[in-house]
């Protein structure tokens, strides 16, 4: 029971509102990530601590996309595929995630380990393809980069099974020069991307699909023709 | 408030501050299209077909003046976009155009949208017929759509929200009056949204689910067919159905129904508006609970003892055995050796018929309305003497009302009391909840005042003791006695001893006191848990009510909350050991139910008569009792453990089967009309009576025996031969002694004639109490409210004068003395009234499966105290007896009481109380 388990959280939480049903979604977060998805126990246990109506918290889970009532994996993967992000990649980086996982869209690995998601606009457009890892942002994610992703996400699998799926504690990665995510500070300051201009091809290109790996030379980026 | 003029289509009508464009329409006399919102509840505008054109005078900035034309009229600025009329209160000068056609465009598209993924079953949809969005189509839609049929989604269904309602998502527009209806209305917040978008649909997540005790009427305001009610998805089409105009007799409120027949069968059940009873509403209860009147065991012949087994036989034999038996008893051992037990759940006619049978025809006065159970508590008389005055509508209280709502829970005990207690609270009036433990009402309240276990006399008296601090005793304008004693009484103690010992502060009695002393009106409801502390704390109640000024009052006064559908007018008509008719006193005390037993065993009474009740299945001295008497008659609708020891069992028409009138528990009388023939041979219980009754007085005027006391013949038969089965041939009245009634139009015309209190409650008067309200199947009334219930054509009743108010009566206020109770046990046992209970009535009803199976609820700490877990046997054990029952842990229960599920079938209650309270001690058994 979250009450035996996370007591003073809850205390802390509570603490923070007027009214208790204020305190739905942190509540609802808390269970999600002690419980690892919000079944159905979980949700009237919250209902309970609030003094809801069960039905009311419900809806909250209905409605936020963010609470998961079935269960996912250890990683939550939440690919962008909005508009600025399909032009520099992402339906490139869903297709490598598909096929190195083995899962399509809103399936999870039978190891638990990784749940696929699109999502809509991460709000990180500059950095496009963007996706999520339970909330921890990672920019510059080409197709090329998921292997190393995906390898750095297993080694941290007992700190996301720490943290929760919910990502309150969420990071943001990047890939350094050695090609391995890097985590940058959330305080740093803001530094805008500098672009290196490409000069056009020299002539236009054949009409063939783009071989993986001929774009390896890490740190540079393909620029949109936008 | 102040009226405001507007222009609706050309229109020009003062209505109300504050009126919506669609309300004040209405009142223009202009149709405006909704599908969400619904004049009860708080207008969201989510379905967006009340679009209308609105425009308001245009106002100089600087002047803040309206701004004239050439001709001298305020210019009027349209706003740029169309308007939801629900949402849009009117304001001075504005003006509304309905019929526009960018109006008639915005109707169109919007239906257009909700019926995109609309599956088109109406040829088998439930709601067709009476279907708001059939028949908004009809008049506002586009004839064609331009969705492709193949494009409709589809979704799994039907989805059973409870086990009574189910919803089918594609019908489903998702207006949300089902969901507001249970959260503003009902306060049961059960239903709700989940997901969004496509797959936005109501879910209800409490535990079971949808656990709402007014869940049918989701299905009423549901303007499509999303919502259909378990026990009657796909039984009948509704053009095929007629209705009829029924009372319900499950409890005292008296909600108006109309039983939904087809042919003779019925099909559903549906609330008739009274906006001074149940308004539009009913409770599930009233809704699913009369499956009994169709049910396969309900008896249709009469049956008589012979050779130890009850075989059938006719009427002329059984009413003749009767008649002759109790002849015999009558001449052997005089008419007190006679009693009879009649429900209150029976008409007005019947009781009637019944104690004048006993008084005037068997010349015995042991009558009783109750089966001499320990947990019966005294008959409640103050409810008649100091009851709501006369022209009391508790639909037009609102602000300057007081509701004192003392040790009841109305949700059990008569559960269309919370809506109206819940709209009084809406409209201003104060709510104060007073009782020993929490109960649903209490997050209605204003004000919670929770007394300790067995205090409610001292919390009563403090609350009076503050009210005369308040208010001296210059209110009391009643004719009244006692006053002295009273004071005295509420003097010897101080307010803070008092509040001391009832466990509420000085300053909160004080303050409810306050709010009882200002209010403009007083209604004071009390229920099972007030009149189980005995009848000492209903009088203080009384005396609360007559200081307070309030006493014999229009809108002012007590309402008890009694077990039976038609209790007040049981107590009305006499049926009780200790007063005629009227609530005039008998001078000798009779035998009534408490003593009958023994009586029985004693040989003093040889004959029972039982109408409606059962007695045998609860009681094991009745079984005993009624196995030794010499002769047992019973009435019922069923074969029940009563009748099993019967002589002669008689069966009688139920509710639907017959006319009648029942009177209610602010003693409102209304008419209840005959839904179909009697079930077989069966007849309504005043013509068995009358049977009987008729072949007595006709043998003993043959013999010349003892004479009948020959009352005047009643004459006023206004209503005779209006209707209703009639086999008794017509005999002149001397010879009759007044026992021929052809209708039950009859009978009530000498209740009014005969029975103080009913003078002018005669069939034509009821029927001439109008059609109330404004709602229901008229014509051009389907924008708002096609299939939510039916136009009342049987008029709203007729509340009688309380006694107080008619003269007839004064009010005892001295304070009656209270039995000291030496025993020491530590808990504190109280039946609990539940709605769903043994009641037979729920039998073939989907509430049986709603019926607990029973328990004794305890608090935690007491609970904890005995290691006792939820589920655990304890043997409860009293001075009388002892009982074992599963323990259910409750959390908001106070500490030292202990609630037992009243009236559960084999539960045995009566095996441990001593009375309406019983101390008993707890013990663990460890198996």
């Amino acid at each position: 029971m979250l009450l035996d388990t996370h007591a003073s959280e809850i205390e802390t939480i509570l603490g923070r509102y007027a009214s208790r049903r204020s305190a739905v979604l942190p509540l609802l977060y808390l269970a999600q990530d002690t419980y690892g998805h919000l079944n159905d126990a979980a949700i009237r246990e919250v209902a309970a601590i609030l003094d809801l109506p069960a039905t009311d918290v419900f809806e909250v889970v209905g409605f936020y996309t963010l609470f998961y009532n079935r269960p996912v994996g250890t990683w939550v993967l939440q690919v962008c595929d909005d508009v600025p992000c399909c032009y520099l990649g992402a339906e490139e980086l869903v297709a490598a995630l598909k096929q190195s996982l083995g899962i399509q869209e809103e399936q999870t690995t039978p190891d638990g380990m990784f749940t696929l998601q699109r999502v809509k606009c991460l709000a990180a457009c500059d950095r496009a393809p963007v996706l999520q890892a339970n909330l921890d942002y990672v920019y510059d994610v080409t197709a090329e980069r998921v292997e190393a992703l995906l390898t750095h996400l297993r080694e941290r699998a007992a700190e996301a099974r720490k943290r929760g799926v919910s990502g309150r504690f969420a990071e943001d990665y990047a890939f350094g020069a050695d090609g391995r995510p890097l985590r940058l500070e959330r305080e740093a300051p803001y530094t805008p991307r500098v672009f290196t201009p490409v000069p056009p091809p020299p002539e236009p290109a054949p009409m063939a699909p783009p071989e993986a790996g001929t774009e390896a030379e890490s740190g540079e980026r393909r620029v949109s023709p936008l | 408030m102040p009226d405001v003029t507007v222009t609706i289509d050309g229109v020009t009508i003062q209505v109300p501050s504050g009126t919506n464009v669609v309300d004040a329409a209405r009142m223009a006399g202009v149709a405006v299209p909704v599908f969400c919102y619904h004049p009860r509840m708080q207008p969201v505008g989510m379905c967006r077909m009340c679009l209308v054109q609105i425009g308001t005078p245009r106002l100089d900035p600087a002047t803040r003046q309206p701004v004239l034309d050439d001709a001298g009229r305020p210019v009027i600025q349209m706003m740029p976009k169309l308007q939801t009329g629900c949402t849009t209160p009117v304001s001075e000068g504005m003006v509304v155009n309905t019929v526009a056609d960018e109006v008639k465009f915005a109707q169109r598209g919007v239906l257009e949208f909700l019926l995109t993924s609309h599956p088109l079953d109406c040829p088998v949809c439930d709601k067709g017929g009476e279907c708001p969005l059939q028949n908004l189509t009809m008049q506002w839609g586009p004839g064609m759509s331009r969705f492709d049929y193949n494009d409709k989604v589809h979704f799994e269904k039907p989805v059973p929200l409870g086990d009574l309602i189910y919803l089918d998502r594609e019908r489903c527009i998702l207006c949300s009056r089902c969901v507001r209806f249970q959260d503003e209305l009902a306060d049961d917040p059960v239903l709700g949204f989940d997901n969004r978008g496509r797959n936005w649909m109501i879910i209800s997540k409490s535990d079971p689910p949808f656990d709402s005790k007014f869940s049918g009427n989701t299905t009423d305001i549901c303007p499509v067919g999303a919502l259909t009610s378990s026990d009657f998805r796909f039984r009948a089409r509704v053009w095929e159905l007629d209705s009829r105009p029924v009372v319900c007799t499950l409890c005292p409120v008296g909600c108006n129904l109309s039983l939904d027949m087809r042919y003779n069968q019925l099909m559903r059940v549906m609330p008739r508006e009274n906006g001074a009873v149940n308004d539009i509403w009913i409770c599930d209860k009233g809704r699913y609970g009369h499956r009994f009147v169709d049910h396969e065991s309900r008896l249709t012949t009469p049956m008589l003892r012979r050779d130890g087994q009850l075989v059938p036989a006719s009427w002329d034999e059984a009413l003749a055995l009767v008649a002759e038996k109790l002849a015999a008893v009558r001449q052997a051992h005089g008419g007190s050796a006679i009693a009879g037990l009649a429900a209150p759940r029976l008409s007005n006619e019947d009781l009637y018929a019944f104690q004048k049978l006993f008084r005037e025809v068997l010349e015995s006065n042991n009558l009783d309305q109750r089966i001499g159970a320990p947990g019966e508590p005294a008959l409640d008389d103050l409810g008649a003497l100091l009851g709501p005055g006369t022209g009391s509508d508790l639909a037009q209280l609102g602000a300057g009302t007081t509701v004192l709502v003392l040790g009841a829970d109305p949700e059990e005990e008569a559960p269309l009391y919370v809506l109206r207690l819940r709209a009084m609270a809406r409209r201003g009036a104060r709510l104060l909840v007073a009782n020993l433990r929490p109960t649903k009402l209490d997050r209605s309240a204003s004000t919670r005042l929770r007394y300790r276990a067995g205090a409610e006399l001292a919390f009563l008296r403090g609350l009076l003791r503050a009210l005369s601090d308040e208010v001296g005793t210059d209110r009391l304008t009643v004719k009244s006695s006692g006053l002295d004693q009273l004071r005295r009484a509420l003097f010897a103690t101080s307010l803070d001893d008092t509040a001391a010992a009832c466990g509420v502060s000085a300053a909160d009695l004080k303050a409810a006191a306050a709010t009882i002393a200002s209010a403009e009106h007083l209604l004071i409801f009390y229920g099972a848990e007030a009149r189980s502390a005995g009848p000492a704390v209903v009088e203080t109640l009384g005396a609360l009510l007559a200081l307070a000024g309030k006493a014999g009052q229009s809108n002012s006064g007590l309402i008890a909350l009694l077990p039976g559908g038609n209790s007040r007018g049981a107590l009305d008509m006499g049926v009780r050991p200790d007063a005629r008719p009227g609530y005039a006193p008998l001078a000798q005390p009779t035998i009534g139910a408490r003593d009958l037993w023994n009586a029985v065993q004693g040989g003093r009474v040889r004959a029972v008569w039982v109408a409606g009740l059962d007695p045998a299945a609860s009681l094991p001295a009745a079984r005993a009792a009624l196995d030794a008497a010499e002769f047992v008659v019973v009435q019922d609708l069923f074969l029940t453990e009563t009748a099993r020891l019967a002589d002669v069992v008689l069966p009688a028409a139920s509710v639907a089967e017959r006319d009648g009138t029942y009177t209610n528990a602010e003693r409102r009388v209304q008419r209840s009309r005959q839904a179909r023939p009697p079930i077989g041979e069966s007849r309504p219980d005043w013509q068995i009576v009358q049977g009987v009754a008729q072949r007595l007085v006709q043998a003993w005027v043959a013999t010349g025996a003892p004479a009948v006391p020959a009352k005047g013949p009643k004459d006023g038969k206004g209503a005779r031969g209006a209707r209703g089965g009639v086999e008794v041939g017509a005999v002149a009245v001397a010879e009759n002694g007044g026992w021929d009634y052809l209708t039950a139009a009859d009978v009530a015309a000498e209740i009014a004639e005969r029975v103080p209190g009913y003078a002018g409650v005669t069939y034509p008067a009821l029927a001439a109490t109008g059609k109330p309200g404004s709602w229901g199947r008229q014509v051009n009334e389907a924008i708002y409210y096609d299939g939510t219930n039916y136009e009342n054509t049987e008029g709203v009743g007729i509340k009688l004068p309380s006694l107080i108010e008619s003269g007839r009566a004064s009010l005892n206020l001295a304070p009656l003395p209270v039995p000291a109770t030496a025993d020491d046990r530590p808990l504190l046992l109280i039946a609990q009234p539940l709605a769903y209970d043994g009641d037979p009535l729920l039998r073939g009803s989907r509430l049986e499966a709603h019926v607990p199976e029973p328990y004794v609820a305890l608090s935690r700490a007491d609970a904890e105290r005995q290691n006792i877990r939820p589920g655990d046997i304890v043997r409860l054990a009293s001075s009388a007896g002892e009982l074992a029952l599963p323990a259910r842990v409750v959390d908001d229960l106070p500490q030292g009481v202990a609630l037992v599920p009243a009236n559960l079938a084999g539960v045995g209650l009566a095996t441990v109380q001593t009375g309406p309270r019983t101390r008993v001690s707890l013990v663990k058994v460890v198996v």
